[in-house]
């Protein structure tokens, strides 16, 4: 029944491509990376030995485009398919697709993709399971007047969430009647773009609550690992950017949550990776969706948990035991950061190309990147350039680590969010542990300002214009900078 | 084959009588340096306050540009229409996610460059407001 994998194909970009492709290698099986025309010359394609371009950089032509990624992966013989995150990786019709031609998909089964990719029907699961939920209204998802009555009915602020979900895309909170109009139609605008279809519906909506999920494994025998929690609370509009593991919770709320987990995809007869996310409050938590297929917040469980979820994935595919551990106890803590190339003082995403990058190595701490120095960031897709993961002993620690890594960060030639990130892990609320999802946006962007040219001493300003005016105009400066004691500089890049 | 060199320049700055090292870079005449733990954008050149760079800053606050590409989904702007500060002008529709273009100052509309559907790249033109 199952095959051994000798080649794989990924169908993704970035970071995760990257990713896939060392664990390939890891696991003796060749990565065939298909790819968009944007990403000719990416990290990816430079470390896989066979690439295949599968069409244009907008991304409906090529990595959401199913028929182009099935004859790319079949034109070089491949044995799998992998998804990675976002694109395609919870669609039912490329698994579909793979069954038909023989490819392995590397994802959950087609019936729970089905299901889980609809978030009325995950709801009702969910429910059927005795998993506790937020009051929701799930009928009559085109007509705006009745969901607004029983919004009214339900309280605000309430939820407005697309149907077949994922990524944030579609969610509007609504704080009050006035409000409801302009998201209701933005929220259906954005849902029918993304997902093609314009269905939504609303939830209660937890003003202060926290993202806690539970990170879960099936294995060919029907087994279920509960492989513990997250904590993904620091978000920015619905979109996590930083994330934890373990989660704080209090031992009965995590057995409990975790069970809940393992009940709800045993009941679906589940296979691979899958994550169930809750919001938690006061002691308490709402089942808010599944997502099946591995997240960009796996390492933080990878590192407490010593575990490669990516090879355990593959394994699966194969029909072999994911891990070696039977029982897993989590050790230490782990944190997150994304790192998108972005213009925080005007909240966009930015593109272009880099100058140096430099990502240095520690004990601990790892850069799991998308892009190296001079790399081109396209404006085609999501702007995040990878992610930083430390694992320390305690919390206090990590956070202590990835401010230190951080700190000797270097990304050069486009704006990125890591002033931000460290202005964050600094924050004493979240050294404190005392976050929810509203505190990025009520508790620390209404008072953050990033650290700009303006808090630089001018003398180190005009001593920068100094050494780099001498390329410029060699002749007037050689002299100068003989007595200049700003003016020297060496060749030497730094050893890290 | 791509060979990537790391241009970084270590440079050496005494300040109160303390060496600092600052990495840096220069990048489309701009530079790039890495100060405590920081990353820092600096012009290579200092602002000139001539009338030149005068008319340039004024001109700008009367332009919208798109931040960055996408397309967009919705126009509100149109000409003649008087908008106040952080009106929206337009919704821009990027990587299917939803960005608002509101204006940074009130104004009146003279003239809407872009229609609903239109793809824009990025600091493209949107909306222009009259001089005031």
């Amino acid at each position: 029944m199952y095959k051994k994998i000798r080649k794989m194909a990924i169908a993704n970009r970035g970071e995760i491509a990257v990713r896939l492709i060392s664990t390939c290698r890891e696991s003796g099986i060749e990565p065939i990376l298909l790819y968009s025309s944007a990403d000719q010359n990416s990290k990816a394609f430079r470390m896989s030995s066979e690439n295949v371009c599968i069409g244009p950089a907008e991304a409906e032509k090529s990595y959401l485009n199913i028929p182009a990624i099935i004859e790319g992966a079949l034109s070089r013989r491949a044995d799998a398919i992998h998804p990675g995150y976002g694109f395609l990786s919870e669609n039912a019709e490329l698994a579909k697709a793979c069954q038909e031609k023989g490819l392995v998909f590397i994802g959950p089964p087609v019936n729970c993709l089905e299901l889980f990719g609809d978030k009325v029907l995950s709801r009702k699961q969910a429910v059927k399971c005795g998993l506790p939920v937020l009051p929701a209204y799930t009928g009559k998802s085109g007509d705006s007047e009745k969901l607004l009555k029983e919004a009214c009915k339900m309280g605000f602020p309430v939820m407005i969430k697309s149907k077949s979900g994922g990524g944030g895309r579609g969610l509007r909170v609504v704080s009050s009647k006035e409000e409801w109009q302009e998201a209701f139609t933005s929220s259906q605008r954005e849902t029918k773009a993304a997902f093609g279809s314009s269905e939504v519906f609303i939830e209660k909506y937890l003003p202060s609550a926290r993202h806690i999920e539970v990170q879960v494994f099936a294995d060919v025998s029907g087994r279920v690992f509960h492989l513990f929690d997250r904590d993904c609370s620091i978000q920015r509009k619905h979109q996590k950017v930083i994330e934890e593991a373990p989660a704080r919770l209090p031992l009965m709320v995590r057995q409990e949550m975790g069970s809940a987990a393992v009940e709800l995809l045993k009941s679906v007869g589940y296979l691979q990776a899958g994550t169930v996310e809750f919001l938690y409050q006061d002691e308490k938590f709402y089942f808010m969706e599944v997502n099946p297929r591995i997240q960009v917040e796996c390492p933080v469980t990878e590192m407490i948990l010593g575990i490669d979820l990516l090879k355990a994935q593959i394994l699966t595919a194969q029909g072999h035991a994911p891990f070696i551990q039977k029982t897993f106890e989590p050790r230490g803590h782990s944190i997150q950061c994304r790192i998108y190339a972005e213009d925080m003082q005007n909240q966009v995403p930015v593109f272009g190309t880099l100058g140096t990058c430099q990502f240095p190595h520690g004990v601990n701490w790892r850069f799991d990147m998308g892009y190296d120095s001079g790399d081109e960031v396209p404006g085609f897709y999501d702007a995040m350039m990878g992610k930083l993961i430390v694992y320390e002993e305690n919390r206090t620690r990590a956070v202590e680590k990835v401010k230190q890594a951080l700190g000797q960060t270097i990304i050069f030639g486009l704006k990125t969010n890591l002033s931000f990130l460290q202005d964050v892990f600094s924050h004493e609320d979240f050294v404190r542990g005392e976050v929810d999802t509203g505190f990025i946006e009520k508790v620390f962007l209404p008072s953050w300002k990033e650290k700009g040219i303006q808090s630089v001493n001018p003398a180190v300003i005009s001593a920068l214009r100094r050494a780099f005016s001498v390329y410029v105009d060699g002749s007037s400066q050689s002299t100068e900078k003989r007595f200049n004691p700003w003016a020297y500089f060496s060749n030497e890049g730094d050893s890290g | 084959m791509r060979v990537t060199v790391d241009k970084i320049k270590k440079i050496e700055v005494t300040l109160n009588e303390q060496l600092l090292y600052v990495k840096a870079e220069e990048l489309d005449n701009r530079i790039w340096f890495h100060l405590n733990g920081r990353v820092f954008v600096l012009d290579k050149q200092p602002p000139k306050l001539s009338s030149v760079d005068k008319e340039v800053e004024n001109s700008n606050e009367n332009v919208i540009l798109s931040p960055m590409p996408g397309r967009i989904i919705k126009v509100l702007a149109e000409p003649g229409l008087q908008v106040e500060e952080n009106q929206t002008l337009l919704i821009l529709s990027s990587m299917k996610m939803e960005y608002t273009i509101k204006s940074p100052v009130g104004a009146v509309v003279e003239t809407v460059k872009v229609k609903e559907g239109e793809q824009v790249v990025a600091h493209q033109e949107l909306v222009l407001f009259k001089s005031t």
